[in-house]
């Protein structure tokens, strides 16, 4: 039943290509696709002329992961620290909070001139840009969570005769959990999403600088090689996350009757 | 224990006002100038309609809120915050949904360093006694209603108080739910001789269990009469003087009663 639509949208790729619906230049063929996903996986697999992108796959693919995923586990370490930290202190609501509330509407992306200026050309601007958008995406679930924490659990664990502390390290983070996990299932595909963009422009290698590249050389079986690509990544670092997520959030699943 | 022996008081309201401030702005009196004392030993119920202040004098005593004006205390010196003497039994039994039912009964004696020893011990005892050891393992939304408000009220036994405040516990059971886990209550409680303060706005209930009743009108809460219940234990609801009760305190609480 779920793979129907994907298979349907395939066939319908397919068919666009054989019956010349759209010029090859535009529309490649999946086969096409495949070819050159080939030749970026392995340069033997490869049928023409070697292009940029011929047997970089793996440098590709360890360079993005790594700014993506190191990115991904500073920005939400920052996040729940401090969200946790603004949700549960009104002081330290007070001195962060208003901040964060300014910077969150303006779109994150705005950010790549400043980074690539700051940090000039490589992994920093892209990591920077990644922990930035991040930490905004998970910050919000983490606060909202922390706050949303029955009065109750807290003045149960209060009367049993947990120190604030206990209370904050036992029950709070225990029942956010639920709303931390949204925060950092958002927070992942945000981090692939400013990995690419900081790729584009800011670094010389990555899926995004293959995905960019094939732009301007008009090559767009390598564009959408690119782009399944990043799908497939994007998509194995969610489902990381969800398995860990169901684990941990056992109680919460069985309350609802669902799954996450 | 029982009505007419009078321990000495252990927790006392001196002139206890509250005043919540409502969403329009305007100052309501929840709790106007109370004045009350609760005996060692005895079970004394908080009954009276809607909106007469029998759960906020609770939360006051417990800890959880404050007093506006007045003051409670405990042995006479002055309530500011919760405390593992004064335990409490919530509407909601409130378990930790993450932690298992063992692992909520460990919690206050944990969180406190005690002897995981002698408080698993009296876990143990505390589970055989409402016959519920095999559920150990499980999580609290395995358990039905009544076997989780059974774990709430052991929960906070388990850890030991010397004073039980109960807050309409058994409201959200159903009818014979309810009346097995009154009695339950009442042989844990009569067993262990601590001093509980239990608030409901059931009659039946609050013959069935109270020593003592402290009768509250509404708007603003105020004390109105106090009741001491003479009756043999155990109690049986069909007893004609179980009735005499009943239309006492039905005579006493239905005037009050707001729409």
């Amino acid at each position: 039943m779920k793979f129907a639509l994907p298979l349907g949208l395939v066939l319908a790729w397919t068919a666009a290509s054989v019956l010349n619906w759209m010029p090859a230049v535009l529309l490649p063929s999946p086969l096409a696709v495949g070819r050159a996903v080939a030749e970026w996986i392995n340069p033997a697999w490869g049928t023409g002329r070697a292009s940029y992108y011929t047997g970089t796959w793996i440098h590709d693919a360890i360079g993005s992961s790594f700014r993506a995923i190191v990115g991904f586990v500073i920005g939400s370490a920052l996040a729940i620290v401090i969200g946790v930290a603004v949700g549960w202190s009104s002081k330290a609501e007070r001195i962060i909070d208003p901040t964060v509330q300014v910077l969150r509407p303006m779109p994150r992306t705005a950010l790549l001139p400043f980074a690539i200026i700051f940090f000039g050309l490589g992994n920093l601007p892209a990591l920077f840009l990644v922990v930035y958008g991040v930490f905004l995406q998970v910050y919000l679930q983490v606060v909202t969570g922390v706050k949303l924490v029955s009065r109750d659990w807290k003045r149960a664990a209060a009367m049993l005769g947990a120190s604030p502390r206990q209370i904050l390290w036992r029950v709070v983070i225990p029942g956010a959990l639920p709303h931390i996990f949204v925060g950092l299932r958002l927070g992942i595909a945000y981090a692939w999403t400013m990995m690419i963009l900081a790729e584009m422009f800011a670094v010389p290698n990555g899926f995004g600088h293959v995905l960019w590249r094939g732009y301007e050389f008009m090559r767009m079986d390598i564009v959408i090689g690119g782009m399944i690509m990043l799908g497939l990544f994007g998509f194995i670092s969610d489902r990381i996350i969800v398995i860990i997520a169901r684990r941990k959030l056992a109680w919460a699943q069985e309350l609802s009757g669902s799954q996450l | 224990m029982g009505a007419g022996t009078v321990g000495k008081p252990i927790i006392e309201g001196h002139h206890v006002t509250k005043d919540y401030r409502s969403a329009d702005g305007r100052l309501t009196r929840a709790l106007d100038g109370v004045d009350v004392a609760f005996y060692e030993g005895q079970i004394t119920l908080l009954i009276g309609p809607s909106g007469c202040g029998k759960t906020t004098l609770l939360n006051i005593i417990a800890g959880f809120e404050q007093a506006s004006s007045g003051w409670v205390s405990e042995n006479g010196l002055p309530i500011t915050s919760p405390h593992p003497r004064r335990g409490v039994i919530f509407q909601d039994p409130n378990l930790f949904p993450w932690l298992t039912i063992w692992e909520n009964l460990m919690f206050g004696p944990e969180v406190r360093g005690e002897d995981l020893a002698v408080a698993g011990k009296r876990g143990e005892d505390l589970l055989a006694m409402v016959g519920l050891t095999k559920f150990r393992s499980h999580y609290p939304h395995q358990l039905s209603g009544g076997m989780r408000h059974r774990i709430a009220i052991i929960r906070t036994l388990a850890n030991g108080p010397d004073i039980l405040l109960a807050d309409e516990p058994f409201t959200a059971l159903d009818e014979h739910t309810r009346r097995k886990i009154q009695q339950d209550f009442y042989g844990i409680v009569a067993r262990t001789q601590k001093t509980v303060l239990f608030v409901t706005h059931n009659i039946e209930e609050a013959i069935y269990l109270a020593d003592r009743m402290v009768v509250m009108s509404p708007s603003p809460g105020r004390i109105k009469q106090i009741v001491d219940i003479d009756l043999p234990r155990p109690r049986d609801i069909l007893d004609l003087r179980f009735n005499d009760y009943r239309s006492l305190l039905f005579n006493l609480i239905t005037p009050d009663v707001v729409e």
